[in-house]
């Protein structure tokens, strides 16, 4: 193997490698490296800096955001609030009405009731008087001469009593 | 068919000598100048064409192997004090994978596979631990010979072992290096040998293979330019840390 | 311009890759080289370690004429120091592993 035989090369092969080795490293410390590194850490800092602002960023929106949801919820929960009353409000007047319009119905069956009432009862009042005449007539032309006034008297009545006891039979009825 | 460790041989270029001592330059010294002229050259270009927040295509290629390099050292020697180093280590990454992948170039030479050189680098390494766990820890660095957790009576015998296992480190990181660049380019040299001298009607396989193989090697020499950087963080962080 | 992607993508040596390239390895299926790799760094670490041992020893055998105890105890311990150091190395192996399954 030449690298081990070829002695007599040795001495300059380790002299000018490391010579220029030193020479590289020296030029490389001195010109190339320093603004290199420095770009790498500037941006690196960069980006460092880009994340935690848009971390922040996140954050923030995250903040709105559920501001945002908590008014939504406030306002739905104000809406619901809203139609819950008009509903109620709604539903009492319609009670009312109803209320009203029954009691009104009621008052007219009512007075339709007494109305009626009081026509049969004049009616009746008139049916009797007229019949009271009418018999009287008809008895008295049948029976002129075989009665006194006084049997007269109670014979109509009682003809009366009677008729008067029919016809409430057969209103009862 | 000539000796398939031919190449690795190294041929005087302009012969130099000073005082006795033969520094000629030569084809190896000569390639190892023109990888680190192209590491060089881009990132002069780069830092000349103005260090823009966002990269073209060179600059990005350059600030990730840094970036790469820096997290590496980061993870390993420490943020805090792992700082000062990202120049050496970047430097000594740039140069090994430079001269891992000159070598690639058919004709070049891989400096990297001169186990001279390797041994160079990992011996001057080793001192620079020795250098920086002294300065940092002055006689308390001695402790790094005893592991912690051991018992009293183990120490005499610990002690040899943790010396052995530390003049180990530098010469296995030199060996690694060396074997695994030798023996890429062996295999190259067979199977171009291989495709030159067998007839035309085979000649074609080894030659795929050759193909094949380069394109390995090419990830070979990152990986060990990579491997290299990376223990060497590791002995610095450990002769930092101590345990 | 890709060369130094693929190193993300074929450092078969994630004893001491970091995590993220170390999901990278896993999901490329290159595990024989990977294990060549581990392999060839093991032996690396226990040869040259059992090499210095003996290196050692023999300097000592030389210095203080103690052939051939000093050599022999020197592989002995050359030995001990390469198996530490395999240990070590396996150490930051399941280290990286456990990165590995927890990302």
């Amino acid at each position: 193997m030449p690298q081990f035989e070829q002695v007599s090369v040795f001495g300059s092969l380790i002299f000018w490698s490391l010579l220029s080795f030193a020479i590289l490293f020296f030029l490389l410390k001195k010109f190339a490296f320093p603004p290199i590194l420095e770009a790498l850490e500037e941006r690196e800092k960069k980006i460092r800096k880009d994340i935690e602002d848009s971390e922040k960023l996140k954050e923030d929106a995250q903040t709105i955001k559920k501001d945002l949801e908590e008014t939504l919820k406030a306002a739905h929960g104000k809406a619901e609030t809203i139609v819950q009353l008009a509903q109620d409000e709604a539903k009492k007047f319609q009670e009312k009405n109803l209320q009203e319009t029954e009691a009104k119905v009621r008052q007219v069956q009512k007075d339709a009731e007494q109305e009626i009432q009081s026509s049969r009862d004049k009616l009746l009042q008139e049916m009797r008087s007229y019949t009271a005449a009418l018999t009287i007539a008809s008895t008295e032309k049948f029976l002129k001469k075989a009665l006194g006034d006084e049997d007269k008297k109670r014979l109509v009545e009682e003809s009366i009593e009677q008729v008067i006891q029919e016809l409430e039979k057969r209103q009862r009825n | 068919m000539e000796s398939p460790l031919h190449h690795f041989e190294v041929h005087t270029i302009i012969p130099i000598h000073i005082g006795g001592l033969d520094l000629s330059i030569n084809n190896a010294v000569v390639a190892m100048w023109v990888g680190l002229a192209i590491i060089a050259g881009s990132f002069m270009l780069v830092v000349n064409r103005g260090v823009s927040p966002i990269p073209g295509k060179l600059q990005s290629v350059l600030e990730i192997s840094l970036e790469f390099i820096r997290s590496m050292v980061y993870e390993f020697i420490g943020e805090d004090e792992g700082k000062k180093y990202v120049p050496f280590i970047a430097s000594l990454f740039l140069f090994i994978l430079a001269c891992n992948l000159i070598g690639l170039v058919p004709g070049s030479y891989t400096i990297t596979s001169q186990v001279v050189v390797t041994g160079a680098f990992a011996t001057g390494i080793f001192i620079m631990t020795l250098v920086i766990g002294f300065c940092k820890h002055g006689m308390h660095f001695l402790g790094i010979l005893v592991p912690p957790g051991v018992p009293k009576i183990m120490i005499p015998l610990m002690i040899p072992i943790e010396i052995i296992s530390m003049l180990a480190r530098p010469i296995s990181l030199a060996v690694r290096l060396f074997a695994n660049m030798t023996a890429g380019h062996t295999v190259l040299a067979v199977l171009f040998g291989l495709a030159l001298t067998s007839p035309a009607w085979v000649s074609w396989m080894p030659f795929g293979f050759t193909i094949i193989i380069n394109g390995l090697e090419i990830a070979i020499a990152f990986i060990q330019a990579y491997i290299f950087t990376t223990l060497t963080c590791v002995y610095i962080g450990d002769v930092i840390k101590l345990h | 311009m890709d060369n130094i992607n693929t190193l993300r993508y074929d450092g078969p040596d994630f004893l001491l890759v970091d995590s993220y390239q170390s999901i990278n390895l896993m999901s490329e299926n290159n595990g024989l080289r990977q294990g060549m790799q581990i392999a060839f760094r093991l032996g690396t670490e226990l040869t040259v370690a059992t090499l210095i041992g003996a290196l050692l020893g023999h300097g000592f055998d030389k210095f203080f004429d103690t052939r051939p105890w000093g050599l022999a105890v020197g592989v002995i311990l050359g030995g001990a120091a390469g198996c530490l150091n395999v240990y070590r190395a396996a150490m930051l192996l399941t280290i990286d592993d456990d990165d590995t399954n927890r990302d």
